[in-house]
């Protein structure tokens, strides 16, 4: 294919080449086809040679006739004489002087016209019957006759062959550009066939090119869903061994036989967490990953984090601070879990390989960017920052075993158009920010009201939305509510959400517990009550 | 019988001699004729250099360079024996003649040079009268045919 690329610009380059060639010999053709035109279109000089000629003869035959004592008065002897003399002159000036002159090699020209100023004052002071003066110059200028003749025929014959030549030099030039157009129409209809055939050779590559490009895509979801399958299929026994390994360890074993037991245990939830990033990173490379764009509560993400890295701190004996700097707005728009995710995979990572001791988390927004600052103090040995991004001395897009969480994180932020810098504090400390675009969105009260069988329950419920903007307002203003909670438990349980949707048609009743028809209501939180997805589900109903 | 003195004779003699070379040298006669009306005018320098004078500037083939060239109009000239004819003869001191479109005095600006320069033409070169093209001034008299036209030592002018 490289050759068949370099062949078509050479190709390409020739046929220009020769266009230019072509078109450059043409011009300079067409110039000298002007210059010679113009050659052609000169005046003719045969006719002021032999004009020259006849006004000499017609000088002589006016001496002669009046030495014959006939017509010829010294008045027309004079006169011819001038006109002899102005014959004369043209040879001296002018482009047609110049070409006269070329062929008077022998001077004749020249030395006729001194033989004239010689015999000036005897023409003028001439007197008629003076006819020893007439023969005197007569005698004088004859001799100029014959050769004026030969100079006459000289030019004729110049002339007419330089005229041969002109008209030679014009058909060679027709020839050329018959010659020249023939060639350049052949050339311009041989490339033009060989690039058709050349581009019709790229459609058919292209076509292989796409087929390719589908049977890897193809055999790429193959396998991503090997590693799927895979990775779920490993979680399943691995769950197994954990859940044996606490049996063991609930056995109350000697410290030799706890201490091997947490290291089976640290080994295997490592384990764990390696299996679930590669069903992430399957995940990811499958085509039909989407991003959720969904109203969360900033204080949602914020708690949630500790939640979910503590365990893994404490395992690896490090301190965790997780905290927003400056005020966050109340309600985001974007992928929280995804967001969750990225910062508990580099968070675990930082815990996990780097040996890190102490870990800060700090979120801030600006400018609709929610950036995530960690900040770690580790203990340094083997690991350096940069192995973030994969093994020393290999590109961002290769990754070290132990950096596919930190690559599932990158990637996960790249397909939510953020970013990952790395960097250092002012002491020494890494800075890790992960910036990521999301939606700051208007807060307001979202009223919602109770309907539970007991206070206790609506204390559990009150307390699970606790700082969340809610108003609960009362069972007498049931027509202004957004959303209604209603503890489920009851009898005739779907003609009491039938009565409810009647008389507030626009509010959302969510059930708490396990209703009998769950398909009746909006959304089902079941006891003990799941406040996350609670919390979620208001986020939800805000936007 | 009047007795005339032998040196009035002398005298009578001589000046009938240098007539006619006075005649060249006052102002050489140019003779229009109209074939068509039969009008005819015999024209002197004077004459001719009473009419509104003219110059063009212009190259051919027979001068060195950009030249000036003064006379009347040609179809001043001709406007003197009246309107007619479609070709103007113009015949030379040596009897040489050329036939000319009338239209080309119309549509040129065709001169009667009588000086080229500021200097007054002689019979030794092309004068008195020598027939001018503004050449220079329209590609399309840079031509033989044109050349052929430039004629020169004019003494007669005949419209037909």
């Amino acid at each position: 294919m490289q050759s068949k690329r370099l062949f078509s610009k050479i190709m390409f380059g020739g046929v220009v080449l020769v266009a230019i060639g072509i078109a450059t010999f043409g011009f300079l053709t067409f110039k000298d086809n002007l210059e010679a035109m113009k050659r052609a279109s000169q005046e003719n000089i045969s006719w002021s040679a032999s004009q020259l000629e006849r006004e000499l003869t017609r000088f002589l035959d006016s001496l002669g006739t009046s030495r014959a004592g006939t017509a010829s008065s010294t008045v027309d002897i004079n006169q011819r004489f001038d006109v002899l003399w102005s014959r004369v002159a043209v040879f001296q000036r002018g482009k047609v002087g110049a070409r006269l002159r070329a062929y008077d090699t022998e001077n004749v020209v020249s030395e006729l016209f001194e033989e004239m100023k010689r015999q000036d004052v005897a023409v003028v002071s001439i007197k008629s019957f003076d006819f020893t003066t007439m023969a005197n110059i007569s005698s004088a200028l004859f001799p100029f006759g014959d050769e004026l003749h030969e100079l006459s025929r000289e030019i004729a014959l110049g002339e007419e062959s330089k005229a041969a030549e002109i008209r030679a030099q014009m058909r060679d030039s027709a020839d050329f550009a018959l010659y020249a157009s023939i060639l350049t129409i052949i050339m311009v209809t041989g490339a033009l066939v060989y690039f058709v055939y050349e581009g019709q050779q790229f459609r058919k590559l292209a076509d292989e090119n796409k087929a390719l490009a589908e049977k890897f895509k193809t055999a790429s979801e193959v396998k991503s869903r090997f590693l799927t399958m895979m990775s779920h299929e490993l979680r399943t026994p691995m769950n197994g061994v954990l859940g044996l390994l606490a049996l063991a360890r609930a056995n109350e074993p000697d410290p030799e036989q706890k201490e091997r037991l947490d290291q089976v245990d640290r080994s295997a939830n490592r384990m764990l967490g390696m299996l679930t990033d590669i069903l992430d990173f399957a995940a990811l490379e499958n085509a039909q990953f989407a991003l959720t764009n969904k109203p969360f509560f900033s204080n949602e993400l914020l708690l949630a984090l500790p939640e979910l890295l503590g365990p893994v701190a404490t395992q690896a004996e490090a301190r965790l601070h997780v905290k927003a700097e400056g005020e966050l707005p109340v309600l985001l728009c974007g992928d929280a879990t995804r967001l969750r995710r990225s910062y508990a995979l580099m968070v675990t990572y930082f815990l996990e390989t780097a040996g890190a001791r102490d870990i800060g988390l700090k979120l801030a927004y600006k400018d609709g960017i929610l950036r995530a600052c960690i900040v770690v103090d580790y203990v340094g040995g083997g690991w350096s920052p940069d192995l973030i991004f994969g093994q020393r001395g290999s590109n961002a897009d290769s990754f070290a075993a132990e950096a596919l969480g930190p690559s599932v994180a990158r990637v996960l932020v790249e397909k939510m158009d953020g970013k990952i810098a790395l960097g250092s504090t002012d002491d020494g400390k890494i800075l890790l920010s992960i910036d990521v675009p999301v939606d700051a969105l208007s807060p307001r009260q979202l009223k919602v009201q109770l309907s539970m069988q007991s206070t206790p329950m609506e204390m559990v419920c009150k307390s699970s939305v606790a700082g969340l903007p809610v108003e609960f307002i009362e069972t007498d203003n049931t027509e202004q509510a957004e959303i209604i909670l209603l503890e489920t438990g009851f009898k005739d349980e779907a003609v009491r959400v039938a009565n409810i949707r009647a008389q507030s048609p626009q509010a959302l009743v969510f059930a708490i517990g396990r209703p009998q028809k769950p398909q009746i209501f909006d959304f089902v939180a079941e006891m003990p009550l799941e406040a996350v997805k609670l919390r979620n589900r208001f986020a939800e109903a805000l936007k | 019988m009047i007795r005339i003195p032998k040196m009035i004779l002398w005298l009578a003699a001589i000046v009938a001699l240098a007539l006619p070379r006075l005649a060249l040298a006052q102002g050489t006669v140019l003779t229009v004729i109209n074939s068509v009306n039969g009008h005819e005018m015999t024209l002197t320098d004077d004459a001719l250099l009473a009419l509104s004078q003219h110059t063009i500037n212009t190259e051919n083939e027979f001068v060195d360079g950009m030249t000036a060239f003064t006379g009347p109009l040609a179809r001043d000239v001709l406007a003197l024996v009246g309107e007619g004819g479609s070709m103007v003869v113009l015949t030379a001191v040596n009897d040489y003649a050329v036939e000319v479109p009338i239209e080309d005095f119309v549509n040129y600006d065709v001169v009667f040079a009588m000086s080229a320069n500021g200097e007054r033409f002689s019979r030794r070169d092309k004068g008195p009268i020598w027939v001018v093209y503004p050449m220079s001034d329209f590609a399309e008299l840079q031509d033989p045919v044109y050349n052929a036209r430039l004629i020169w030592q004019l003494v007669k002018v005949e419209i037909k």
